[in-house]
């Protein structure tokens, strides 16, 4: 089997076309029976009309081949850097796809990955969607997109993915293989939450999240000071300058943002109450980020944001024969800027805390369809 | 070319395929009706939004058909007929359930299958022309189909994964790719097509599995081998082409004129009864099955005369009679007959007629001939003695004879001096005689195509001698005949053709069902039999000759067209093979002494393919260049962007200007930066620019609706820039505030 090197980049791997192979459908074999019948109708009437219908039959053969194989020996796809999915949720990958042909365009291509196994496991996606190029012409390149529905957390293996076309007569599947080993990173399912948890884990300051700490460019009233040359006329506080007998500026708050800690205490749960967890701490690190708020994730120290606490989810691992110290929970602690009390979402209420409720059993770890 | 339109392309090729079948088997009123219900089933699925009939229902019907067809195949004959009926119903099912890609995939495989039926069953010249109309709509079909299935099944993956399906791509630009496919598939395809055509071999393995075609689906010549006498009604005056005639001269140039006519001498008719003539059972019958004919396909008279010259015809029969006799057509005297394929024969050498076994295609083959005048053997006729004269002209005596016509015939030998009695008068004035009668016939008798019944209980002949005068050329030769026969003359009667209709351009004749023609031949001496023909030549002439109209002059044309479909498609076989692929005169030679197989030159066939190969590769590359350097180059990363609509055909407008002016604007960097990199040299442009600009932008990708206002604006600005360009700098009262308007306009969205 040939390989051969269609993209390099420093420090990614490259997208390895491994081979091609054909497959013939229904189509394929009503074609050929076709043909079949017309020759020995040609033979047996020696009507030439049907000899030439059977030599236009030959043909189709031959320019199907012709076309479709030397469209595919000129594609070149290079699978792009997937951005993390997350359970139930369809995912994207994206394709770059180039017609490297001087003279064929490229018709009707699909674009599939051949599995999407999570890492010493079963596979992990329903069946995909894959990534259709109608028309490329010669010379040209296209990004294009392949939409997949993750049924299980954690990094998903890719490998070899292939490229096929039936055009131009759809006789035979003409496919073209290529491998390019990366990872797709599959974080927890996205879980609504109640507004009485995201008002009870959101910390609020008098407009919200945002909590004065010092002078800025905010909304809130902070003090006064004397009117320097350059100061815009509008901050001029004209009733304490008419008391005070001098021109006396408005100095507002600067905006900061909160910070919450966010633990996730699996304290025994079994594994459906683990990734119900692990789904709950997503969607709490998610409602913080929406709200303006800064978080931070117990055992996370891949100093990212909220993209490696995501990560870090995805990732997570249930230590086996852990010592229950309690009911399974979430525990949000306000961090700095924060005022009040720390906050615990224990999962045996999770009914209170996700609109709709929780998800079935099985739905955040099940097979693909 | 757009696939969204291959719905459509399946309903014109619905309608193809059943003309093609209504052509091929003379079923016009089944097409007509196939095509009526075909455009209402279309045309009430459209209203209804591309939403078929049930499915149940459909596959009810189609069970019925089937159901039907099963019960007519157990009933009847199971022919191509049948299927090619079959498959037109359920075409007219599935136009009525029309869905998804997979209904219009079926509705296609339906219009191939049916074409294919139809050419089964007629390799004609319209089934031809319909066919190499069929085939390229066919292919585009196929190739639009492809798209417009793939559009449909990413639409429903689009659909299951929760997200938006791809945007198609637009039309224009992929017509110019699809029309590049298309013509490479078509030429491709049609080359080694042909190459199929004229290399697969020929003549083994025919009704190997059955014949498929019903024995009526074929046309006969209107040919008869006996003349019925007395009928009343018209002669026929069809113009259905019979066969065509290309006459060599000894030199083996092709002779012939709008004056010179050929007789091509059929059936033989000895026998007369009650105004019928039949063909006399053959003492000297000679079978030949097909196996046995010779590799050279030749069967040779006796009697050649190599000092005398030889004719030869050239004929091609547009149809043999299926799995019947048919008469073999000749010139007189016949020597050799060359065919192009062997079939069964009988030949009688008493009378030198051929019949053949017909297997409903046409036939190609030539006839070596002699004109009879010439045909003396010598010495035979001054070694003939009284004793063998006398016994000549015994048997030469009609039975039952006719006192009524031998009257006659003595009285016009009376009249042209020569004696009416055999014994009396001398064997070399039998000539005399015979013409002596054929000129009182062509002299005082008129030629009618009108037939009229004779006197109950009369003779037909009598009664055209006697009573009524006129008559057609039957009735002329009948009466010769009997006429020769009464003065001890042996005469007989001759069916076959005229052949009149010259064409210069392909220096042959067309012969056609009206040409049909009947005369006489008489011993004149021993050995030597001559044509007469009695019919008045002028009449004959006037019936058969070819009228000059525009219509006539079409058909002329379409005669020659399908003359030269017949000759080189439909007729097309093992001979014509081995002379196409290079099989040396010497080698036929050979094969015809049956030394050895015909041999092909193969270096010969390999050079014409492989010259075709290049000659075709070269054209499509030529094509594939031209159409390379006319299409538009393509986005380089497959981002099309949407064609600016009419409402925003000011900013183009700015473009041009910009261009005009020498400030073109780059094609990768946006207005505004354009704007602001040409500030410093043209501040005024730059701040048109900007405007305009801003507004496009607003509508093209901010979504928002331009109110009238703002576009006249835009406008203005636009009129300004013009006015900028013409003048070399704008006015001193425009500067300080550009664009009044357009600010205002813009301002009050909010814009700025």
């Amino acid at each position: 089997m040939s390989e051969r090197r269609v993209s390099e980049k420093p420090g990614k791997p490259a997208a390895v076309r491994v081979g091609r192979s054909y497959r013939s459908g229904t189509s394929g074999a009503l074609y050929l029976f076709t043909t079949i019948f017309l020759g020995i109708g040609a033979i047996n009437a020696q009507n030439n009309l049907l000899f030439f219908a059977f030599g236009l039959a030959i043909a189709g053969l031959v320019v199907s081949g012709v076309i479709s194989g030397a469209g595919l020996m000129g594609l070149r796809i290079e699978r792009l850097d997937p951005p993390p999915g997350e359970v139930g949720s369809p995912g994207v990958i994206r394709y770059r796809v180039s017609n490297a042909n001087r003279l064929v365009p490229l018709l009707c291509v699909w674009v599939e990955e051949r599995a999407f196994k999570r890492a010493g496991d079963a596979k992990s996606c329903a069946k995909p969607s894959p990534a259709y190029i109608e028309l490329l012409a010669p010379g040209a390149s296209t990004i294009v997109e392949s939409f997949v529905v993750p049924t299980r957390r954690g990094v998903v293996e890719l490998g070899e993915f292939r490229g096929r076309s039936g055009f131009p007569f759809g006789l035979v599947s003409k496919i073209v293989r290529f491998r390019q080993p990366s990872e797709w990173t599959v974080r927890p399912a996205r879980l609504e939450l109640t507004r009485a948890a995201s008002e009870r884990i959101v910390p609020r300051g008098p407009r919200g999240a945002d909590v004065s700490s010092g002078r800025g460019d905010g909304q809130e009233f902070y003090g006064l000071r004397e009117y320097t040359e350059g100061d815009s006329i509008r901050e001029i506080a004209w009733k304490p300058s008419a008391r005070a007998g001098s021109l006396l500026v408005m100095q507002r708050t600067s905006p900061k943002a909160a910070k919450v800690k966010v633990r996730f205490d699996p304290a025994g749960a079994d594994a459906e109450a683990f990734e119900l967890g692990l789904a709950m701490t997503a969607s709490v690190l998610r409602a913080c980020q929406e709200s303006g708020v800064q978080t931070s994730l117990s055992g996370d120290d891949s100093k990212r944001g909220i993209e490696g606490q995501l990560d870090a989810l995805a990732k997570a691992m249930q230590e086996p024969g852990a010592r229950p110290s309690g009911p399974p929970r979430i525990v949000i602690e306000p961090g700095t800027g924060a005022g009040g009390r720390g906050v615990e979402l224990r999962l045996a209420e999770a009914s209170r805390w996700l609109a709709g409720g929780p998800p079935e059993p099985g739905a955040l770890e099940r097979d693909p369809r | 070319m757009n696939p969204d339109r291959v719905p459509f392309l399946a309903l014109v090729l619905t309608l193809l395929s059943m003309m093609l079948y209504g052509v091929a088997d003379d079923a016009p009123g089944t097409a007509l009706a196939g095509w009526v219900v075909a455009i209402g089933a279309w045309v009430v699925t459209q209203q209804r939004s591309g939403r078929g009939m049930p499915r149940a229902l459909a596959g009810t019907l189609i069970l019925l058909l089937l159901i039907a067809t099963v019960f007519r195949a157990m009933t009847a004959e199971v022919d191509v007929t049948l299927f090619c009926q079959f498959l037109i119903g359920v075409q007219l099912v599935k136009l009525l359930d029309r869905e998804k890609a997979r209904d219009i995939a079926q509705l296609l495989v339906l219009a191939v299958f049916l074409a294919i039926g139809a050419t089964l069953l007629s390799p004609g010249l319209w089934v031809g022309v319909l066919a190499l109309i069929f085939v390229p709509v066919m292919v585009l079909a196929v190739l639009q189909f492809q798209v417009y299935r793939s559009r449909e099944a990413a639409a429903d993956y689009a659909n299951e994964a929760g997200v938006r399906p791809p945007p198609p791509v637009r039309a224009g630009r992929f017509g110019r790719q699809l029309f590049r496919v298309h013509s490479f598939s078509l030429a491709t395809g049609v080359v080694i097509a042909a190459v199929v055509f004229i290399v697969m071999p020929r003549g083994a393995g025919q009704d190997a599995f059955g014949r498929w075609v019903t024995p009526a689906a074929q046309r006969t010549t209107g040919f008869n081998d006996s003349v019925s006498l007395g009928g009343g009604g018209l002669i026929n005056e069809s113009r259905e082409v019979v066969l065509e005639l290309t006459v060599r001269d000894p030199r083996g140039e092709p002779i012939g004129g709008r004056e010179t006519i050929y007789y091509l001498r059929g059936a033989v008719l000895e026998n007369y009864r009650d105004g019928e003539w039949s063909t006399r059972r053959p003492r000297s019958r000679t079978r030949v099955p097909a196996a046995e004919l010779g590799e050279d396909m030749t069967w040779r008279f006796s009697g050649e005369d190599t000092r005398n010259l030889s004719y030869n015809f050239e004929i091609t029969l547009r149809s043999t009679p299926t799995n019947r006799d048919f008469y073999l057509f000749t010139g007189w005297q016949p020597l050799r007959i060359t065919y192009s394929r062997a079939l069964n024969q009988v030949y009688n050498s008493a009378v030198r007629t051929v019949v053949l076994r017909g297997d409903g295609r046409p036939l190609t083959y030539s006839v070596l001939w002699q004109p009879a005048s010439l045909f003396v053997r010598p010495g035979q006729e001054d070694a003939e003695s009284n004793e063998e004269n006398r016994e000549r002209r015994a048997a030469s005596r009609p039975s039952p004879r006719s006192e009524v016509i031998a009257e006659v015939a003595r009285r016009v030998l009376d009249e042209s001096g020569i004696d009416p009695d055999p014994d009396e008068r001398g064997a070399d004035e039998d000539a005399r005689a015979a013409m002596a009668i054929e000129s009182y016939l062509r002299e005082n008798f008129g030629y009618t195509l009108v037939l009229e019944r004779p006197t109950v209980g009369a003779d037909p002949t009598e009664w055209f001698l006697t009573e009524r005068g006129v008559g057609h050329c039957e009735y002329f030769a009948s009466a010769m005949a009997l006429m020769c026969r009464e003065v001890g003359i042996h005469a007989r009667v001759v069916t076959g053709y005229v052949a009149t209709e010259f064409s210069e351009s392909s220096r042959s004749y067309t012969v056609r069902e009206s040409n049909a023609h009947a005369w006489v031949e008489a011993l004149i001496a021993p050995g030597v039999w001559r044509r007469f023909d009695p019919t008045p030549p002028g009449e004959l002439m006037a019936v058969h000759s070819v009228s000059d109209t525009v219509w006539r002059r079409i058909g002329r044309w379409i005669d020659a067209l399908e003359s030269a479909w017949v000759r080189s498609v439909v007729s097309y076989d093992s001979s014509a093979q081995a002379r196409l692929l290079g099989a040396r005169d010497e080698d036929n030679r050979r094969a015809g002494r049956g030394d050895e197989e015909p041999g092909i030159d193969v270096f010969r066939v390999g050079l014409g393919v492989l010259a075709s190969i290049v000659i075709v590769a070269g054209i499509a590359y030529v094509l594939w260049r031209l159409l390379s350097r006319t299409a538009p180059k393509p986005a380089p990363s497959g981002f099309v962007p949407e064609p600016i609509p009419e409402e925003l055909s000011f900013y183009p407008e700015m473009l041009k200007l910009l261009r005009e002016r020498g400030l073109a604007k780059p094609e990768p960097t946006p207005p505004l930066r354009h704007a602001s990199v040409i500030a410093g040299s043209e501040p005024e442009v730059s701040g048109v620019v900007d405007e305009v600009s801003r507004v496009f932008y607003r509508a093209r990708y901010g979504g928002a609706s331009l109110t009238q206002g703002e576009i006249d604006g835009a406008w203005r600005g636009v009129e300004k820039l013009r006015s900028i360009s013409s003048n070399g700098s704008a006015s001193s009262g425009s500067s300080s505030g550009p664009l009044p308007a357009l600010n205002g306009a813009v301002s009050e969205n909010g814009v700025r």
